[in-house]
């Protein structure tokens, strides 16, 4: 087994974090070196603990989200940050995103996603919440992230036909129906698709779909 | 001429003479203090909507900081109490999709109190991010065209920001049209805002229903020291022109 990810958690609410405490504890992928209250206390906490991945809110006092994921993103590129935010504020994300996040969740994620997102980003890979609606997707898509994958893997006609309908929001089953596969083919073609775009979800197909013009909204 | 009526000449020149000043004192002060009062009154409200939005930023921050988290936590504390049960909990599941409702619900809320998006990025992307909201509830057709180079204070923008939402609230509702462009432009120290909509034009609606969001709108345009000019015919859409002056 590999070992747990080094986690630091930032956020200035103290009872959310305490929150996040009792949904991280007894995981063994994952351990809190660390938390913070404002954006400079993150900075420090993460010169000290060096952690693979820091979680941090956006607007804190001091110095926020914001501010901190750039400084961090600039002095130490190997730990990844992901952005937690309460209600879906789609100008903060982008801004967190294009300050260097690698990916963002929100404050009512369940403990599922949240060590999901933990792992994809500390492999390199970009998480984008589940609940990213198509008006997020293109903000983020439009975004300057340093991250997201710019170059266009080559696709074959049906897997172009499949991300289209993946992003019209139809299911594996639908799409099925829709093309005349069977469910399980749909499902290699969704695997393939992923692996190609470097997605964990359907909302990085639809991000990397819109950004490489693959889909139009 | 008669030295009498010399007298009588002179006595009802200096009457009128007097009578004039008499009148033009008293429609002087009438204006003085019309204008006075205009001044009084306007200053008033624009207090009035300061306190109304700084009452409406601090509910959102409350909604946002305090009760947000606060329900994150306890949708967190639901989930794990769920876990530590044996067999899976009904009502516990239920709780914990109740409050993710009420978070999204608080969310919708918060946004609707406050533009955040006008104090961090301004005028343009406030109006932007307004329209696109639109644009992902509604089958019109949204065009913004945003000419202003001036960099407005905080409280122009809220006024103007405020004014906009409401025109196109209205022309959404109440017009039935396909398409509403709006257009922002700054000339000559003048900010001169269009709405123009293809829709049903005034004449088809009620006129206490159009007289109210009409009233309401010049009342915005009174506020910001600008007026509004609204151009309708039944069947051929409607023109909303509002010219404020920039930075008063």
């Amino acid at each position: 087994m590999r070992q747990p990810l080094r986690l630091v958690i930032a956020d200035d609410y103290p009872l959310f974090l305490e929150g996040l405490h009792l949904l991280l504890e007894q995981q063994d992928e994952v351990h809190i070196v660390g938390e913070a209250h404002n954006g400079t206390e993150l900075l420090e906490k993460v010169a000290s603990c060096k952690p693979d991945v820091v979680i941090t809110d956006i607007q804190m006092p001091q110095m926020d989200g914001v501010t901190a994921t750039r400084i961090i993103r600039s002095r130490f590129p190997d730990t990844k940050v992901i952005a937690l935010t309460m209600f879906n504020e789609e100008h903060l994300i982008v801004d967190m995103i294009e300050a260097g996040a690698g990916g963002y969740l929100l404050k009512s994620t369940s403990k599922g996603e949240l060590l999901k997102a933990v792992q994809s980003v500390a492999d390199g890979y970009n998480y984008f919440c589940n609940h990213t609606s198509i008006r997020l997707s293109k903000l983020i898509a439009q975004s300057r992230s340093p991250l997201l994958h710019p170059s266009e893997p080559l696709f074959t006609e049906k897997e172009i036909d499949i991300i289209r309908l993946i992003c019209e929001q139809h299911v594996s089953k639908q799409i099925a129906d829709l093309t005349s596969l069977t469910h399980r083919t749909v499902e290699k073609y969704r695997d393939r698709i992923m692996n190609k775009t470097g997605s964990k979800n359907v909302v990085g197909i639809v991000i990397y779909a819109i950004k490489n013009g693959i889909y139009r909204v | 001429m008669d030295p009498y009526e010399t007298t009588i000449y002179h006595a009802v020149l200096i009457t009128s003479l007097v009578l004039g000043t008499v009148i033009i004192y008293f429609a002087v002060s009438v204006i003085r203090i019309q204008r006075r009062h205009f001044e009084r009154k306007r200053s008033l409200l624009i207090s009035e909507i300061a306190l109304l939005e700084s009452e409406r930023t601090r509910i959102a921050n409350d909604l946002h900081d305090e009760l947000g988290p606060l329900l994150s936590v306890t949708r967190i504390q639901i989930s794990k109490a769920a876990d530590q049960l044996a067999t899976p909990a009904y009502y516990l599941e239920k709780a914990e999709a109740n409050i993710l409702t009420v978070i999204e619900r608080l969310g919708g809320i918060a946004r609707n109190l406050t533009p955040k998006l006008l104090v961090t990025k301004g005028l343009e992307a406030a109006l932007q991010d307004f329209i696109d909201q639109y644009r992902h509830i509604s089958s019109i057709r949204f065009r913004l065209c945003y000419e202003v180079n001036q960099h407005l204070s905080g409280d122009q923008s809220l006024l103007i920001y405020r004014l906009v939402q409401e025109t196109v609230h209205n022309a959404v509702k109440h017009s039935g049209a396909h398409q509403i462009q709006l257009h922002l432009k700054e000339y000559d120290k003048q900010l001169y805002i269009s709405c123009k909509d293809d829709g049903n034009g005034f004449a088809s609606l009620p006129a206490s229903e159009n007289g109210m969001g009409l009233t309401s709108l010049h009342n915005r345009a009174e506020i910001a020291g600008g007026h509004l000019q609204c151009t309708t015919a039944a069947g051929s859409g409607t023109e909303y022109f509002f010219q404020i002056p920039l930075n008063i």
